[in-house]
């Protein structure tokens, strides 16, 4: 084979470090855990003992530690003395939510708690709900749920007053805008809980992050503990780099997993896209059977997705291709190998998905295949670079007054709300937002506190938790083979793309808007395809400059559209053709600031676009820590001639539609992000930009034309001429 | 108009006297602990109404033969032809076990456990059980009017209750939305005075958004015994012979009291939101009437529907 091993590292096998729980622990668990034949280990005991103890705490030990015993084991401890005391556990999906259902009915039952534990989520069937809401004292559930179930919380009322624990799963995945919309949601869920005279506490389970402890007080507004000494053992694992300069990274992947398929070995490979896991897969079924390989994603109906998973978790197949759907804790039990194909875009990720690797007293791999972008190279030519990489730091926070005001508006259709009890949940800036909602009489005064008073809904008016927009069906003769959302369809099922499913391929034949159908027949042939797609910005109105020294960064409505022309065919890797298509451009319409770049900047013809494109990845990533966001959240354009502005121009824009106070912040704090922009590129010892510095990992052009000088040049002189 | 609404003041004489208009034309004010708002009541003559002997609809419970599990409508035909009339015969037959629970709430339960017996079977719209709705004073006629959609003040309660040959319909409206409070406790204090809520969708709306509000506010919510909402054993009734079961659609096929000046019932909320802005209680009237109507003929359509079934 033709790829080239790059870095290996081995490290030791670790043993198991048990620990008792000094605290008091009922003996019908103490029972439990002998019946299971479980010694818990250090951070279970020091889990359990932080939440006896009446603390909060965040859980950060990695994937298959017993996370999921160490959050049962306190919560039962307690529901098991106080008949009446109930449990929400919360999670960010609902594949994950059912798994983790049966694994805490099954300790209800050995236990006896009586807990009737249930899943309230959009699913629940209408005439089920009421029975849940009275008798479950442990309800399963994801925020945007939450967000819905808070205003008639009169129908809780027993389930609020009594609730002793909130447990949220996956934390990690809260940051960003979506973290900041879910602290401030956990901070109605604790008014509420307060209002009832109850306090619950908050057990959060995440993946390694750089921040846990501030992370996890910030997402729920109280003083928190981490809990990272992880006690379970751990099989000797070999860290591998690969890559393969001739080959795409789904071909390199198979490769490897098939070679490791070969070895014996349950494999795992991640993948970056729902395509790449479905290409991958494919490439393994050329020496494998459609029985040992599968591949997982979302999009997959439920039962098919509960079909490979278990028959992972009983050995039945020796290999899965996944996107991150599997990084989540579903219980699929450990791998002996885990290639990673491509960089997931976070350490964050590469940390879960490694996690994965290693089951009892079995040697495991963990292989990460280079791709052909420059993150993934730079990692192939810097691989101590890759495991020696830190964790980022999640970021969020409660202060943006757009979020603040409509979580506000929340609150006071929950509950009357009254300005000295509640700013301790709110902060000082909601008094000045809760003023300015009573003269727009969103809000009125009452003796009662401040009412609501708008027409709207307040939880359907404000899109917090994102608009679901609808779901398209790929049908095939007269079934469902999954579904997707707008963005995806647009995207992927163009007409004539291929869409792989399970190891098969399927061409669209045919698009039905109306019923939002998208019908595909079978094809045989070995074709894939690829968008050919371009990303535009237009300014719809500039509303405000503000100057800084010599420089001015302007803020306004704009348009991002995205138009697909056509698509490549590809037969393996290689472009067969390329067709023409004619589809409206899909747009929408947010905040942007901008600046334009004037002819003194130190630049030249040459070097111009690659300075502006490298300039765009930079601030994103420095806006994050000033405008509390997930790069995610933002995105960015750069072009070396702007129609609307007449010239070379940066954009950066608030990803979600009709904007939320990003772009607009940055606006005013653009010399403090230049500067760390400038930090970032010119403290980074790279040659040509690497992903510490200007690689983006969402970059839409494949982090090509970067100029890394360039880009040290125009920062450079962007925060000289606003001092 | 003045005959047959009594206490209503038509809009030509509010005009005259505006002084009158913001003060009293709508009622007087009514004080509780909790603050104040604005009371009316209108009295509407009621029809001679068709009295039913509770033992019949017993009788006529009875005949439904596919209240019992495993009895289908071709079954049902079946077991008729062979003599077997009520749920009471079928002790007689195979169905013996299933009919027996059945046959007792029917022949000795008391009403309440009747309506949970079909609540139960999910055939809480079945027309015929409006027999049961017993003594007309402990009748309660309930519709609500909201300033928008979930979670938003109600802005308007409407009550109706049967005093001799007539029906009353009390009004709570608010002058600003911190009235609410006071007006939901005035509320309160009418559902305690009777054991049966008459509604139209009130099962879905009117009642949960009334306990809603009262629970938001920190108070306890209504209890009654039974709760009659016309609009499922309507749609059962009619639903082939009117174009839909709206109660604007159905008042216009049954006799009732007429409306003059009515406003659609999802323009409320913009008359409110003018009303506030200019605090003239004129722009209310239309929602007023509209609401008082909306009670009055409950009884109605009640009555109605009564007499259809049982005449």
């Amino acid at each position: 084979m033709d790829d080239i091993l790059l870095f290996e590292k081995t490290e030791d096998a670790k043993t198991a470090v048990f620990q008792n729980p000094a605290e008091l622990v009922p003996e019908t668990l103490v029972a439990y855990l002998k019946q299971k034949n479980i010694r818990t280990y250090t951070h279970q005991a020091e889990a359990y003992d932080a939440v006896r103890r009446g603390e909060n705490i965040i859980l950060t030990t990695p994937t298959a530690s017993g996370k999921t015993l160490s959050c049962l084991l306190p919560v039962f401890a307690k529901l098991l003395e106080i008949p009446d005391a109930t449990a929400l556990f919360i999670y960010p999906t609902k594949a994950l939510t059912r798994d983790q259902l049966l694994t805490i009915q099954e300790m209800d039952e050995i236990l006896n708690a009586k807990t009737k534990p249930a899943i309230y989520d959009g699913d629940t069937k209408q005439e089920a709900r009421a029975k849940i809401r009275a008798r479950s004292r442990i309800i399963l559930t994801n925020m945007y749920e939450l967000h819905h179930i808070l205003p008639w919380r009169a129908k809780w009322g027993d389930f609020f007053a009594n609730l002793s624990f909130v447990v949220i799963d996956e934390a990690h995945k809260y940051r960003g805008v979506f973290g900041s919309n879910t602290a401030l949601l956990i901070r109605r869920l604790r008014r509420i809980c307060n209002y009832y005279d109850s306090y619950p506490q908050f057990i959060l389970s995440s993946a390694t992050l750089g921040n846990a402890k501030r992370f996890a007080e910030t997402l729920t507004g109280l003083p928190a503990q981490e809990i990272a000494s992880d006690g379970a053992p751990r099989a000797k694992r070999t860290f591998r780099i690969y890559k393969n300069p001739g080959k795409s990274a789904s071909a390199a992947a198979a490769e490897i997993m098939q070679e490791s398929i070969r070895d014996g070995k349950q494999t795992i490979c991640f993948t970056k896209s729902r395509t790449g896991a479905e290409l991958t897969a494919l490439r393994c079924l050329e020496e494998n059977s459609k029985e040992q390989i599968s591949s997982y994603r979302g999009g997959y109906r439920p039962e098919e997705r509960k079909r490979i998973e278990s028959n992972l978790k009983q050995g039945k197949v020796s290999g899965v291709v996944s996107t991150n759907a599997l990084e989540v804790g579903i219980d699929i039990g450990n791998l002996d190998s885990v290639v990673i194909s491509g960089y997931p875009g976070s350490m964050i990720s590469v940390f879960q998905q490694a996690g994965r690797a290693g089951r009892k007293g079995q040697e495991a791999t963990v292989t990460f295949v280079a791709g052909q972008n420059p993150i993934d190279q730079y990692y192939a030519n810097n691989p101590d670079a890759f495991f020696s990489a830190k964790p980022e730091e999640a970021i969020l926070g409660i202060e943006n007054p757009y979020l603040l005001e409509s979580h506000l508006l929340c609150a006071a259709a929950e509950l009357p709300y009254k300005a000295e009890r509640d700013r301790k949940y709110f902060g000082e800036a909601a008094d000045e937002i809760i003023t300015d909602l009573k003269e727009r009489k969103l809000v009125t005064s009452t003796a009662r506190g401040f009412v609501y008073s708008g027409i709207g809904n307040p939880v359907m008016e404000h899109t917090i938790f994102g608009n679901i927009g609808k779901t398209w069906a790929v049908v095939f003769g007269n079934s469902t083979l999954e579904t997707m959302d707008d963005g995806q369809a647009y995207r992927e099922a163009y007409l004539g793309a291929v869409i792989f499913h399970q190891g098969e391929r399927y061409r669209v034949e045919k698009i039905e808007p109306e019923i939002s159908v998208i019908r595909v027949r079978k094809t045989s042939d070995n074709y894939h395809t690829r968008p050919i797609s371009e990303t535009n910005i237009t300014i719809n109105k500039k509303e405000k400059t503000v100057r800084h020294g010599n420089i001015s960064v302007h803020f306004g409505d704009v348009s991002v559209s995205t138009q697909i022309y056509g698509y490549s065919v590809l037969e393996y890797d290689r472009v067969v053709t390329t067709e023409e298509l004619t589809v409206e451009p899909r747009s929408f319409q947010t905040k942007a600031c901008w600046i334009t770049v004037d002819d003194d900047a130190p630049l030249t013809a040459e070097n111009l676009g690659g300075a502006l494109h490298g300039t765009e990845h930079a601030l994103i990533a420095a806006m994050p820590l000033y405008v509390l966001s997930d790069r995610a959240d933002i995105g960015g354009v750069s072009s070396p001639f702007h129609a609307d502005v007449g010239g070379p121009a940066v954009f950066i824009y608030d990803g979600v539609a009709g904007g939320i106070g990003l772009a607009e912040k940055a606006a005013e704090l653009f010399p403090k992000i230049a500067e760390l922009a400038y930090r970032i590129v010119s403290g980074c010892s790279c040659v040509s930009g690497c992903p510490s510095c200007i690689h983006s990992p969402k970059c839409g052009n494949n982090n090509q034309m970067l100029d890394k000088a360039g880009t040290a040049a125009l920062l450079s002189y962007l925060v000289k001429e606003m001092k | 108009m003045t005959e047959a609404y009594p206490g209503f003041v038509t809009a030509s004489s509010l005009m005259q006297d505006t002084k009158t208009t913001e003060r009293f034309s709508f009622g007087e004010e009514a004080v509780t602990a909790d603050g104040t708002c604005l009371k009316k009541e209108t009295v509407f003559p009621l029809m001679p109404r068709h009295g039913v002997d509770e033992e019949m609809v017993r009788l006529r419970l009875a005949e439904d033969l596919t209240l019992i599990a495993g009895i289908g409508k071709i079954r049902e035909a079946e077991l008729k032809r062979n003599g077997i009339q009520t749920v009471h015969d079928l002790k007689r037959t195979r169905f013996r076990n299933a009919a027996e629970d059945v046959s007792d709430i029917l022949e000795n339960g008391t009403v309440k456990e009747i309506l949970s017996l079909y609540a139960e079977l999910r055939r809480n719209s079945e027309p015929l059980l409006l027999g049961l709705m017993g003594d007309e004073n402990s009748h309660l006629y309930f519709d609500i009017e909201t300033l928008g959609m979930a979670h938003s003040p109600i802005i308007l309660f409407g009550i109706g209750e049967i005093e001799a040959d007539s029906v009353k319909v009390t009004q709570y409206l608010l002058r600003d939305i911190e009235e609410e409070l006071p007006a939901l406790m005035l509320t309160r204090e009418h559902f305690k005075k009777h054991s049966a809520v008459i509604s139209y969708n009130g099962r879905c709306f009117d009642i949960p958004y009334l306990n809603n509000r009262l629970a938001y506010y920190g108070e306890r919510e209504v209890r009654f015994g039974v709760h009659i909402d016309l609009l499922h054993p309507t749609r059962r009734l009619f639903r082939h012979e009117f174009p839909d079961c709206r109660l604007e659609t159905v008042e216009a096929y049954i006799p009732t009291f007429s409306r003059v000046e009515d406003v659609p019932g999802y323009l409320v909320p913009a008359y409110y939101q003018n009303y506030l802005r200019s605090k003239n209680l004129e722009i209310l009237r239309p929602v007023v009437e509209h609401n008082t109507l909306d009670v009055a003929n409950l009884t109605c359509l009640l009555n109605y529907e009564t007499e259809l079934l049982y005449g």
